[in-house]
């Protein structure tokens, strides 16, 4: 196996038995199959290093957060039939005593007048 | 497992629960907690800072939209992680990238002193940051997805609507790039082992 296809298999990270072998006994395909190891230990320890964001991301988040809260809150209370039953109860109510309102006043022409 | 999963954010429990009950202080307490790691994500995926800003605001915007109905609050830095990922990508299909310099704050050890301790030194992962915002998104996002957050490689393919071939030949050809990178700015760095220098 040449050099070569044996750091093509290498950087792929799925090196076969072949190439596995002549890492073993060729020092410059063991020194990539290094930097290949070096490399992916490194990418995967980026993940703890943390951006800078800029400065005022957090002020722009927390003021959207805000905004789309108070949209799930208004959704959540226009989309609640328990809501819908209560208001429906409560205009019936004023329904109601606008009625029996209505009625006392026809009923003592005095208090029309 | 997803590499978002491995993700840790420092989330007290019930925080996640009480924000989606509708308590405003958890709600900003959490997106706190969590807004920096996304950023990053959002960072490395795009490669420069406005975009990841945007998408980073996005990503939020929808997280606190669908919050109210969100289930498993332990499951939350997979969750958010998520959404980035899909906000990144979607606009990334969208829009041609800006080439600005990613700005990333490293902080760990000192410089090296030798071959060995060079590729964990702090000049060589800042030169690897740019190398990685250097790569095109194609190749930039496989190795974000693959090599710094641990997806595995049909995960990855699944998030980037791509055959597993594709991705691995993505892969390799952004790890060849990102080690040239590497070999330019750290000449010793593609020295072999033994003294003799590398081939390729």
């Amino acid at each position: 196996m040449e050099c070569r296809e044996v750091q093509r298999l290498l950087w792929t990270g799925e090196p076969d038995g072949g190439a596995a072998a002549h890492v073993d006994t060729c020092p410059l395909c063991r020194a990539e199959a290094k930097r290949f190891e070096q490399l992916r230990r490194v990418l995967g320890g980026l993940q703890h290093d943390l951006a800078t964001p800029p400065a005022d991301l957090e002020s722009a988040l927390l003021t959207l957060a805000g905004r789309t809260r108070l949209r799930n809150l208004r959704e959540a209370v226009l989309h609640n039939p328990r809501v819908w039953q209560g208001a429906a109860a409560a205009a019936a109510a004023a329904a109601a005593v606008s009625v029996l309102v209505a009625r006392r006043r026809l009923a003592r022409p005095e208090l029309v007048a | 497992v997803s590499v978002t999963s491995e993700i840790r954010l420092d989330v007290p429990p019930g925080l996640v629960e009480r924000a989606r009950d509708g308590d405003r202080a958890a709600l900003e307490d959490l997106i706190l907690r969590s807004y920096r790691p996304a950023y990053t994500l959002a960072l490395r995926l795009m490669g420069n800072p406005d975009d990841a800003a945007e998408a980073t605001q996005e990503a939020f915007v929808r997280m606190v939209r669908a919050l109210p109905k969100f289930r498993e609050p332990g499951a939350y830095p997979t969750w958010i992680f998520k959404i980035v990922n899909n906000v990144c990508l979607t606009e990334m299909r969208r829009r041609s990238r800006r080439e600005v310099p990613m700005e990333l704050e490293v902080v760990r050890d000192p410089d090296p002193v030798d071959v060995e301790e060079l590729a964990t030194s702090r000049a060589f992962r800042v030169e690897l940051d740019r190398a990685i915002a250097a790569l095109p998104d194609t190749y930039r996002t496989v190795v974000v997805l693959r090599d710094v957050y641990g997806l595995s490689g049909e995960e990855a393919a699944a998030e980037l609507g791509i055959s597993p071939g594709a991705l691995k030949v993505r892969l390799h050809r952004a790890r060849r790039k990102l080690r040239d990178a590497l070999v330019a700015a750290f000449p010793e760095w593609g020295t072999g082992a033994d003294g003799e220098k590398e081939t390729a």
